[in-house]
């Protein structure tokens, strides 16, 4: 079964994000390659999706931003979690670690 | 850090929102220019990778209308959003909604309505600059007392001799006959009321008039010479209908032309709380405006000004008081047939009040305050409680679909918000109500005194306040719980958590139970202070105080002989006696619960055991069908007679504690008649009547002291108090007898107009009376709670065993199997709650005794009904509910989960 890679949910998404730059902080195109990297691109974010993430999260309190020098010498706009946020990825890392066995089991189960 | 961050967020979006604007574009050029780098490095020609880039995109546009929508809406709309939920959600618990708003409007507007009764009795601080700093100086007489007046003489002794104050300044309420003809064409003479000041008065008190001047210092200082006045705003407005021409003109006093200098602000009634002048004349011109004014200048034993004043900067009470002791033992060595054994007292002013009768008030009330403020937020918690436990399924659904923890928290202050909102407003009604009744219950006075009831905006900003964190504190801790444990139950089946041992409806069980203990309290608090009030409305005066109407004149303030004014008073008399409606008139010169003197009295054939030939008694003296008017019953001999006049030989009339107690202590009361008594300088006077005992004054419920009458005609001052019995209203006769007494002379008004009643009322009841509405508004408000709350929990109880109603239903269980259950739910809580109630109400009582005048603390008939009351108010609350399990249908009630 091939997932669609567009379509990620967007509590996924989300998680996503903050599993990102739980490691470091990263610009937009950044975090998007991460997510392609640690899904082996099963999903695949769109800047069409990413950039309101990324600003509703940055609303929620999860993320603050502030602007940097990328690798290469560009400027780029870089993504950070805040405490708030790591404490969602905490949460968010729960639920989905229950839902995924939840949703395992009764598969199992036949 | 999160809530800086959205602070940060919340100033880009709506200040800078061109900012924000920029922000994006260059963010989204950042993303392009990355991708298309990205795509360099990989080979692709640049012009190629920049194409390649936009298309991955997707649109620019879309994307940052994307953005733009979740930055502008996520504020607005999810408050808009909360909003509407908010009120759908009331809107579907109608019950819920009620019972909340109802609690905190029943808290609120007890809390308001009792601020302002404290405020209007007590701590309403003086208007003028700076209340805090002024203090009072009280002369006492005895270590008995620590209030009383001081005399003019030892005023300006303390102004010369003492360093501690900036300014010292006197004043005395006096009342006199204005006649504003001056000014007003074709008015007539009224009574007023007003105060004789010290000329730095103003200056002292830091009040600038309104309009004019106030007193210079040399009108305070030259007796009889300056005949100036500064009215109040009040009047100006009453009387001179705000006309500002006012200031210049002349006016009369009891005669005297005076000039008025000035209006005082607005804002600024005098220094009592319970007396709002209506004009200042300086002291000085005392001869003008009281009979005897030049005695009170000049005698240092006429203490009847009372002394305000400013500390110096940098010294204190206890300094001051010192410097005091100082000079009041100079003035004693000075003085000593005046001064012997007086001692000056100075107090913040607002310590005095505190000092007053009034003390116990504002802790009894405080305590109640916070008792009914208790009981309202255990309304709402345990309903807030209630309900977000009921929610618990319906928040773990939210959490499951990706709502944040912070979004249902602001969900939850959306709600207590509104609910706050709506408390409030009801509250406010509510406290507006209850004052417009106390403003009723002050009986009319035509002085501009008793207590002055207003809602201020302290009292509203504590209301809101109270409310705001009522909501907030009580409704929002549940709602965190339930949100906490809504994530314990987001995977679990465990939605319905209605188990009774659970922490919620524990808590839930606890705080109604005390609210039913506290409201059983405060009922009997409350019912005890009402019976007081009406065992003090039912005392017998020993007269009969209705219908009796009080007019005071004084025709020596117009200069008349001490013969002439007899003259005068005696015709008056007999113009009155004759009108219609009139069943008797007569004059005295004091009047009980107002006016009294004392007098050390010796009667022939009595010592006292200690040798003591002098007696403490009261005396009052009377003209002629005084105790027929009174309605006091003769018990022996005659009332005094139009003969008795000053040439006559001396008689008196006494009353039968004195007769018992002194004259035939045998127990022979009619054995009174034909002994003597002597006045301290001797003159003899033969009992001719004795009368049963009346109140005279003092504490309402104390039995009465010795007193004895003397004849008006023979031993009156000038100032007599015409006593008017009336057929009806007494109030009706008012004009008839003004303008008998302007046919007689039209310069002369009467200088107070009152009836009996409302003398009793206001002097006598006054304390009762204000304890009773306490009691009974705390008691109907504590009650009020413990219903709603007790109702509450019990709908709310069966709403959570629908479905199990249903199964026993179905299972057939009878209506009333399903009925007894519910009710012995809420009435095994109403049984607690009351045990608790009465054990604290048994051991608290007691401590009232000094309120409860007349009433045991234990009084059984107040505890035997209010738990009847209560027990009837439970088992309603708990039937309705009761009544709509038994109406549940067991088809849909299993269809319920």
């Amino acid at each position: 079964m091939a997932p669609d890679p567009t379509n990620v949910l967007q509590g996924t998404l989300d998680m996503m994000i903050l599993k990102s730059l739980a490691v470091a902080e990263m610009h937009g195109l950044a975090i998007s390659r991460r997510i392609e990297q640690i899904t082996q691109g099963t999903f695949q974010v769109k800047p069409g999706s990413l950039f309101p993430a990324l600003h509703r999260m940055e609303e929620e309190g999860w993320l603050v931003s502030a602007w940097g020098e990328s690798e290469n010498n560009r400027r780029a706009k870089y993504y950070k979690l805040t405490a708030a946020g790591r404490r969602q990825l905490e949460s968010e890392t729960k639920r989905w670690g229950r839902i995924s066995l939840a949703i395992a089991r009764a598969l199992e189960a036949s | 850090m999160a809530l800086l961050a959205r602070l940060a967020s919340l100033a880009r979006n709506l200040f800078r929102k061109q900012w924000a604007e920029c922000d994006l574009d260059e963010e989204l050029r950042s993303y392009l220019e990355l991708l298309a780098q990205e795509k360099i490095k990989t080979g692709m020609p640049a012009e190629e990778a920049r194409r390649q880039a936009r298309i991955d995109l997707g649109g620019a546009e879309q994307v940052k209308e994307r953005v733009r929508e979740i930055r502008a809406s996520h504020l607005l709309e999810n408050f808009g959003r909360d909003l509407r939920f908010t009120f759908r959600g009331l809107r579907k618990k109608p019950v819920f909604t009620a019972v909340v708003a109802l609690s905190l409007a029943l808290g609120i507007g007890a809390n308001a309505a009792i601020f302002s009764l404290v405020d209007a009795i007590i701590l309403r601080p003086l208007a003028v600059p700076h209340p805090g700093d002024l203090i009072v100086i009280d002369t006492a007489a005895s270590r008995l007392t620590r209030f009383g007046g001081s005399s003019y003489q030892d005023y300006l002794d303390f102004c010369n001799r003492a360093t501690s104050f900036q300014a010292l300044l006197i004043t005395q309420q006096v009342s006199a006959g204005m006649n504003p003809a001056g000014i007003v064409p074709d008015s007539k003479p009224q009574a007023v009321y007003g105060s004789l000041v010290s000329a730095n008065y103003f200056s002292a008190l830091e009040v600038q008039p309104a309009l004019g001047r106030e007193f210079l210092l040399e009108e305070g200082q030259v007796p009889d010479k300056y005949p100036v006045a500064v009215i109040s705003y009040s009047l100006w407005s009453r009387v001179f209908a705000g006309e500002p021409g006012v200031v210049g003109k002349n006016i009369k006093l009891n005669g005297h032309t005076f000039t008025i200098i000035g209006v005082a602000p607005k804002s600024f009634t005098g220094t009592d709380l319970f007396f709002r002048p209506d004009f200042y004349v300086p002291a000085v011109m005392s001869a003008q405006i009281i009979a005897n004014g030049g005695d009170t200048l000049s005698h240092r034993d006429y203490r009847s000004f009372l002394i305000y004043g400013r500390l110096k900067p940098g010294v204190n009470v206890t300094q001051a008081q010192a410097e005091m002791n100082v000079i009041m033992s100079a003035l004693e060595r000075q003085y000593p047939e005046s001064n012997k054994d007086t001692v000056a007292i100075v107090r913040k002013e607002m310590n005095r009040r505190l000092e007053g009768n009034f003390v116990f008030l504002p802790v009894i009330l405080t305590a109640l305050v916070i008792l009914v403020l208790l009981m309202a937020c255990a309304n709402v918690a345990s309903l807030m409680l209630a309900r977000a436990t009921s929610r618990l399924k319906e928040i773990s659904t939210q959490l499951a679909l990706g709502a944040t923890r912070g979004r249902l928290v602001r969900q939850f202050l959306t709600e207590s918000g509104v609910l706050a909102l709506l408390g409030c407003a009801i509250g406010i009604l509510l406290a507006y109500g209850s004052i417009r009744g106390f403003r009723a219950l002050v009986p009319y006075s035509a002085a501009p005194e008793g207590p002055d009831f207003r809602l201020d905006l302290r009292v509203l900003c504590s209301a809101v306040i109270a409310s705001a964190a009522a909501v907030f504190l009580f409704g929002l801790a549940p709602a965190f719980t339930a949100v906490k444990d809504a994530w314990g139950a987001v995977m679990t089946t465990r939605t319905s958590a209605s188990s009774s041992r659970s922490f919620g409806a524990v808590a839930r069980r606890v705080l109604i139970g005390g609210q039913i203990a506290l409201s059983v309290v405060l009922l009997i608090v409350g019912g005890l202070f009402l019976r007081a009030f009406s065992r003090a409305q039912r005392v017998d005066f020993g007269f009969n105080p209705n219908h009796l109407l009080l007019v005071t004149i004084d025709p020596t303030l117009q200069g008349y002989s001490g013969d002439q004014s007899d003259r005068f008073q005696q015709q008056l008399l007999q113009r009155v006696a004759s009108l219609p409606n009139v069943q008797s008139a007569t004059l005295a010169g004091g009047v009980p619960f107002l006016s009294g003197s004392s007098w050390d009295l010796s009667i022939d054939g009595y010592t006292a055991p200690d040798g003591e030939k002098f007696i403490d008694t009261q005396t009052n003296q009377v003209g002629p069908q005084y105790f027929a008017t009174m309605q006091i019953p003769l018990l022996y001999g005659r009332e005094f007679t139009d003969r008795e006049t000053r040439k006559s030989p001396g008689v008196a009339i006494v009353n039968e504690a004195l007769a018992k107690r002194y004259v035939t202590p045998d127990g022979d009361v009619s054995k009174t008649l034909g002994h003597v008594l002597r006045l301290r300088d001797n003159a003899p006077l033969q009992i001719v009547g004795v009368v049963k005992d009346s109140s005279i004054g003092g504490p309402v419920g104390t039995p009465p002291p010795p007193v004895f009458y003397l004849p008006y005609f023979e031993q009156g001052d000038s100032k007599a108090t015409l006593h008017v019995r009336a057929d009806g209203d007494p109030f009706v006769l008012v004009s008839q007898i003004r303008s008998e007494i302007a046919a007689l002379d039209a310069e002369i008004a009467p200088t107070s107009v009152l009836t009996m009643s409302s003398v009793i009322s206001e002097q006598g009841l006054f304390l009762p009376r204000i304890v009773a509405i306490l009691g009974g508004v705390f008691g109907v408000v504590a009650l009020s709670l413990a219903v709603i709350g007790l109702y509450g929990v019990v709908s709310f109880m069966v709403g959570r065993r629908t479905q199990e109603i249903g199964i026993r239903m179905t299972l057939g269980a009878q209506r009333s199997a399903v009925l007894l259950m519910v009710l012995a739910n809420g009435l095994t809580l109403a049984a607690v709650g009351l045990a608790v109630g009465l054990t604290v109400s048994f051991a608290a009582t007691p401590l009232l005794r000094s309120v409860l005048i007349g009433v045991s603390p234990w009084d059984p008939t107040t505890f035997v009904a209010i738990c009847a009351a209560l027990c009837a108010a439970t088992v309603v609350a708990s039937w309705v509910p009761a009544h709509r399990a038994t109406r549940v249908d067991p088809v849909v009630a299993l269809r319920h989960e």
